[in-house]
């Protein structure tokens, strides 16, 4: 926002300003905010005391008001971040002001109330000084421009409803009827920009009742913010692991009195269901401090397709999207992966504040597609050796991608995230493939980082679509599969694109970036790689270690500590 | 037809949600006094937002504290549904309560 000087706060209202006062709403937003979360977590531990078709329509009731308490909690979070970027904010306008105040002193003058720069000043000093006092107006100015972006959410109740007892239902004593049946139905044949237009303008009890009513259908509608996708398919987890469950219990039971070979009974394709979707209940429930959101759960395939943030989509300012390549599956990898991808993403957002407009980087663990696997090796249509999977991942990729767009474009002031693709070896094909099909569209990808790269699907790097300054190559030490290049040309030999450094290194926060080594390096904590892929999802390329000979005329390398003189 | 049904538990529910209901972030009074403060805390900012005044953060709080309380109410008055039910299940069965 810029603001001409006419229509600036005036100096005297500056000074007038009381930082703590804005700190102080911050904190009661915040802990309200607690309260509130408090108050869910004993209303999610409620205990069932009733079974059968009873229980649904209360259970249903319940998650409404579970949802619009979570909603209301992030709500009041977001007040209260809001406010307290708003006192810094005041702050460094008011730091501004007193280093104008200063500099004027030290020349024999001062500032008046309305901004008038009087007394015997220098004049080579005087345009500095008025232009740090416009500064710092124009600063106090935007400084409730994150409260803007706030929303209350707002309510609406069915009068129909206002007695508020749930009947039992007539024709069974243990039926509960639902207190508020939901009329509103997701549109249908509304495109992701118009179905996320509908969906912002509704009341949250609304929303909540879509969601606790219809989570297949709020799951499966692209363009929907990323938090209500989460609860959704949080709920959807929570039958499916039921469901896939007991149907294993069945099936272990029949194979016992079954003479029928156990293998022939479907158990195994039973057993990997469950360990899928266990290994998702697992990281979507983790407690180390990050708000994660389950923002696809895919139950239609083979395996579970999945996607994974470790924060708020919603309200990240950057996305780093990790896509990974043969043999992934929730179950064996997704624990591994989420936790790097939490770690490299958690660098990345500290690369940020430091360097960065700190508007924070979320990761996401992108599992979105069906992975070609082992056993898929001499299939025509799925194997790792041909491109079909790939083909149809990238369509996965640029459909989730477009939905986080729309769901945020929609939202009240708010844009799109940058997104950078950290894509690890077959990933980086899929990731190829979505950027050269969608080649002079709009895209949210900023950048893109193929890690052990068996190619990108294309022989030529221009044709991603991407400057070429935005496109990065990874190759550690021991990775065959970086050598391959047998999609496409070699990654690792593309003329003007900069290839990475993953060996031992000294890294520009003060750090030491240990080597990698292998196919799975590339994100190990601590390492020269994670540095590398942090640094570039966090808008700071410049950061990033490149490979090059200190005497090679790269512009990466003035950043390089080990190039300088 | 078997009651699947725990009334005691049900009550106990109700009464948790009912008192939930009726806990502290239903009265907003610290969030208002707070957000009413801003003005005077930032002369000269051009009018603050919706989203910095007390009447919609407290009309949301208000109204979510008595959707807990009447789901609460529901479920207390389901519960006392059944073990009327139940009861008379017991009479016309000639059982003992």
């Amino acid at each position: 926002m810029s603001l001409a000087p006419d229509v600036l706060p005036s100096v005297g209202q500056l000074r007038a300003a009381d930082p703590a006062a804005v700190r102080a709403a911050a904190s009661a937003a915040r802990s309200t905010q607690r309260q509130v979360d408090q108050q869910l977590r004993v209303l999610s531990s409620g205990a069932t005391a009733w079974a059968g078709p009873a229980s649904a329509g209360a259970s249903t009731r319940h998650t409404e008001i579970c949802v619009v308490g979570d909603v209301l909690a992030n709500a009041l979070g977001h007040l209260a971040t809001a406010l307290e970027r708003a006192a810094d904010e005041v702050d460094a306008a008011r730091h501004l002001l007193a280093h104008a105040d200063l500099l004027c002193g030290q020349a024999g003058g001062h500032i008046t109330d309305v901004g008038a720069v009087v007394g015997p000043l220098d004049p080579g000093a005087e345009p500095m000084i008025r232009a740090t006092v416009v500064e710092a107006r124009r600063r106090y100015a935007g400084s409730v421009l994150a409260v803007r972006q706030v929303e209350v959410p707002r309510w609406w109740s069915p009068g129909a409803a206002s007695d508020g007892v749930l009947r039992p239902a007539a024709e069974e004593m243990g039926a509960l009827g639902p207190s508020q049946p939901t009329e509103v139905r997701i549109p249908q044949g509304l495109g992701p920009q118009a179905l996320a237009t509908w969906f912002a303008a509704l009341p949250v009890t609304v929303q909540a009742a879509l969601i606790a009513g219809q989570p297949d259908a709020v799951a499966a509608a692209e363009g929907l913010p990323a938090w209500a996708h989460d609860t959704a398919n949080r709920l959807r987890l929570a039958q499916a692991t039921r469901a896939a469950v007991a149907a294993l219990e069945a099936a272990r039971s029949a194979a016992l009195a079954s003479p029928t070979p156990i293998d022939d009974l479907g158990l195994g394709a039973l057993q990997t269901r469950v360990a899928d979707l266990e290994a998702v209940t697992e990281v979507v429930q983790r407690q180390d401090g990050h708000e994660r959101q389950l923002l696809t759960l895919d139950l239609t395939g083979r395996r579970v397709a999945v996607a994974v943030s470790t924060g708020d989509v919603d309200h990240a300012g950057q996305l780093a999207v990790f896509v990974p390549g043969f043999t992934v599956t929730p179950a064996t990898h997704l624990r591994g992966y989420d936790a790097r991808v939490t770690a490299a993403s958690d660098l990345a957002g500290s690369i940020d504040r430091a360097w960065g407009a700190g508007a924070g980087v979320v990761g996401v663990t992108w599992l979105g597609y069906a992975a070609p696997q082992v056993d898929e090796v001499l299939s025509r249509s799925r194997s790792v050796a041909g491109r079909a999977p790939a083909a149809a991942g990238a369509a996965r990729l640029r459909t989730f991608l477009d939905g986080l767009a729309v769901a945020r474009e929609t939202a009240q002031e708010a844009t799109a995230p940058d997104v950078t693709i950290w894509a690890h070896s077959y990933g980086s094909l899929v990731a190829g493939a979505m950027l050269a099909g969608s080649r002079g569209e709009v895209t949210t990808v900023r950048a893109v980082v193929a890690l052990g790269s068996p190619g990108m699907g294309v022989s030529d790097p221009r044709q991603l679509g991407l400057p070429l300054s935005d496109i990065f190559v990874a190759e550690a030490e021991l990775d065959p599969v970086a050598e391959m290049g047998v999609f496409g040309s070699d990654p690792g030999h593309w003329e003007g694109v900069a290839r990475l450094e993953t060996e031992a290194r000294h890294l520009p926060d003060g750090s030491s970036g240990v080597a990698g080594r292998g196919h799975e390096s590339y994100l190990a904590p601590g390492s020269t790689s994670a540095w590398n892929l942090a640094a570039i999802a966090a808008g700071q390329p410049d950061l990033a270690l490149a490979r090059w000979r200190c005497d090679e005329p790269r512009v990466l390398r003035l950043r390089d500590p080990a190039c300088r003189p | 037809m078997r009651l699947q049904v725990d009334i005691d538990e049900l009550l106990s529910l109700g009464q948790r949600w009912v008192e939930l209901g009726s806990s502290p972030p239903g009265r907003c009074d610290a969030l208002a006094a707070a957000l009413r403060s801003l003005p005077g805390a930032l002369p000269g900012v051009a009018s603050l937002p919706d989203s910095a005044t007390a009447p919609p953060w407290c009309r949301v709080l208000d109204a979510w504290s008595s959707a807990i309380t009447d789901h609460g109410a529901a479920l207390t008055a389901s519960a006392g549904a059944y073990r009327l039910a139940d009861d008379r299940t017991r009479v016309a069965l000639g059982r003992p309560s």
